[in-house]
């Protein structure tokens, strides 16, 4: 009577431990294979996003052209410019809609997962310049002085690099003066781009634009010292220029003043355009408070001349002089989008799908970094 | 499956009988027969498998980023320029600023008789990689002519990820 049931009791535990070995071993065998499927499930999804991104334009069509803007007005996303005969061409209304801090409104990461129908999965999306040029300040003075370092994303020098370097500069409260220079780098990618100003300058801006190869970056550095002074909130949609009031040395919550818009400068690819002259009416006024939060223009046409950022001349108070802001700041870097979305870090199996491609905003090429991972 | 063993104890003259029953043996053996024929056909049908190979999806994308920036040199009118002017360098130099840094390129330009007319080698990257890697894409490309001249170009771009 024993032995029966020990043998039965022998052939459970054995049929136990072979299906447990089978359970860990099969997958085990199968592992490479799972892998591949896990990695085209993603790659398929990414690629599917990142078509749907690039290629569709959203709905309604122009959703990033609406002002003021809602983030329920875009009802399907896609970041395509509508009317484009060509592939890869994104709308700079859209893609602003992507830039936090933009004054005119702009879609955050939930609403943008849910739109484009990626709860299970995280991104994170980059629009980046083809190549970075770095500039160090060493100016002394009213002597502007700036060494620029153009590389490959990899890091490795550019030589030859076309160089073009537009200083906007303003002496206490008389208007905006310009200088231009050019240079092309040494075989480390290096160029010096300086100029002796007056000495009674107050402040001012360098415009870069760097070729390599006929294609180019436009980005833009300042004086030194006080730079969260130089760049505000600010944006541009369709022909319509926001302002709104900074914080930061010279615009202290509650400070008292006025604050007038000077004049207004649009930079693109081919330059720096002055657009507006003010006449210091309320127009053009910014105090702390009331109705005067923030300054808003709009310029039929604008689009056209595919603006990349904006330059704003203005008078502050204590004690009144001229001053220069950029903005907005990511366009000014020459990054549309430095960042949009979450960390990577969230990845439930660590792996991540990277795409890219390039792209072409605003008659500038960049390129479209897209992230995507699993999150549950 | 029962087995009975019949034995005689010659000893005390008198047969008994003894059954000793091994079930639960032969059960054992059925159930490790089973699964060895479980895996064996497992590892057979894997071997027959066709998986969805990640290379494979490798060098699609690898098609389509290079498409991607033959078209937007193409758009900019700077790749008929480069091609007609004979600029072989500053071709290279924009491919190697427009495709990701991790990806290497060789690029050749060829007429309409299949004549290479690129004297001057459009490359990234060691030529070796392009001898010894398994997985490289190719990407065609046609460009009819620069301005108003029909002389059309035959590229040939093959790229490989580091």
């Amino acid at each position: 009577m024993v032995a029966p049931v020990y043998d039965h009791v022998t052939a459970l535990i054995f049929a136990c431990a072979l299906f447990v070995s089978a359970v860990v071993a099969v997958p085990a065998i199968n592992y490479a294979n799972l892998l591949y499927v896990d990695q085209q499930q993603l790659r398929n999804v990414a690629l599917e996003v990142l078509n749907s991104m690039l290629f569709d334009t959203g709905y309604p069509l122009n959703w990033g052209s609406s002002n003021p803007f809602n983030e329920n007005d875009a009802v399907k996303f896609g970041l395509a410019l509508s009317g484009s005969s060509s592939f890869y061409v994104l709308d700079p209304d859209k893609v602003s809609r992507l830039v936090v801090g933009n004054p005119s409104g702009t879609l955050d990461y939930e609403t943008v997962r849910t739109l484009l129908g990626l709860e299970d999965y995280g991104f994170n999306i980059k629009i980046v310049p083809p190549f970075d040029v770095d500039a160090l300040d060493k100016s002394e003075g009213s002597n502007v002085l700036f060494e620029l370092n153009v590389t490959f994303k990899n890091g490795n020098p550019i030589p030859n690099a076309h160089v073009e370097a537009t200083i906007l500069y303003v002496q206490r409260q008389s208007g905006y003066f310009t200088a231009e220079m050019e240079n092309s780098t040494n075989c480390l990618g290096r160029c010096i781009i300086g100029k002796g100003l007056p000495s009674s300058v107050t402040d001012y801006i360098v415009v870069l634009k760097t070729t390599v190869a006929n294609l180019a970056t436009v980005s833009s550095t300042f004086m030194e010292g006080s730079w969260s002074q130089h760049v505000m909130n600010a944006s541009i949609v369709g022909g319509n220029i926001t302002l709104a009031i900074p914080e930061g040395p010279g615009w202290e919550k509650g400070s008292a003043g006025t604050r007038w818009v000077e004049s207004v400068l649009v930079v693109n690819k081919e330059g720096v355009w002055p657009i507006y002259y003010g006449s210091r009416s309320n127009k053009d006024k910014i105090t702390w408070g009331g109705a005067y939060w923030g300054w808003s223009q709009l310029f039929p046409g604008l689009s056209y001349y595919n603006p990349l950022f904006i330059i704003f001349n203005l008078s502050v108070p204590n004690p009144r002089r001229l001053v220069l802001f950029l903005g907005p700041y990511t366009g000014a870097s020459g990054y549309p989008v430095f960042n949009f979305g979450g960390s990577s870090a969230l990845s439930s199996s660590g792996a991540t799908l990277k795409l890219q491609r390039s792209v072409e905003i605003a008659g500038m090429t960049y390129i479209f970094e897209f992230l995507l991972w699993k999150e549950t | 499956m029962y087995c009975t063993n019949y034995q005689t104890d010659d000893m005390e003259g008198i047969p008994m009988n003894k059954t000793k029953k091994t079930k639960g043996q032969m059960r054992l053996v059925e159930a490790v027969l089973a699964s060895f024929v479980i895996i064996f056909a497992i590892t057979f049908i894997n071997a027959f498998a066709v998986t969805p190979l990640s290379p494979r999806y490798e060098i699609s994308d690898l098609e389509k980023i290079g498409n991607n920036v033959l078209h937007d040199l193409d758009e900019k009118g700077l790749l008929g320029r480069f091609i007609y002017d004979e600029n072989w360098e500053t071709l290279t130099l924009a491919l190697m600023v427009s495709l990701p840094p991790e990806i290497y390129f060789d690029l050749t330009v060829y007429d309409l008789d299949w004549n290479r007319v690129n004297n001057a080698t459009i490359r990234y990257g060691d030529l070796e990689v392009f001898e010894t890697s398994s997985y490289i894409a190719s990407v065609t490309y046609i460009v009819p002519g620069y301005q108003a001249d029909y002389n059309p170009r035959l590229l040939i771009l093959q790229l490989v990820r580091r």
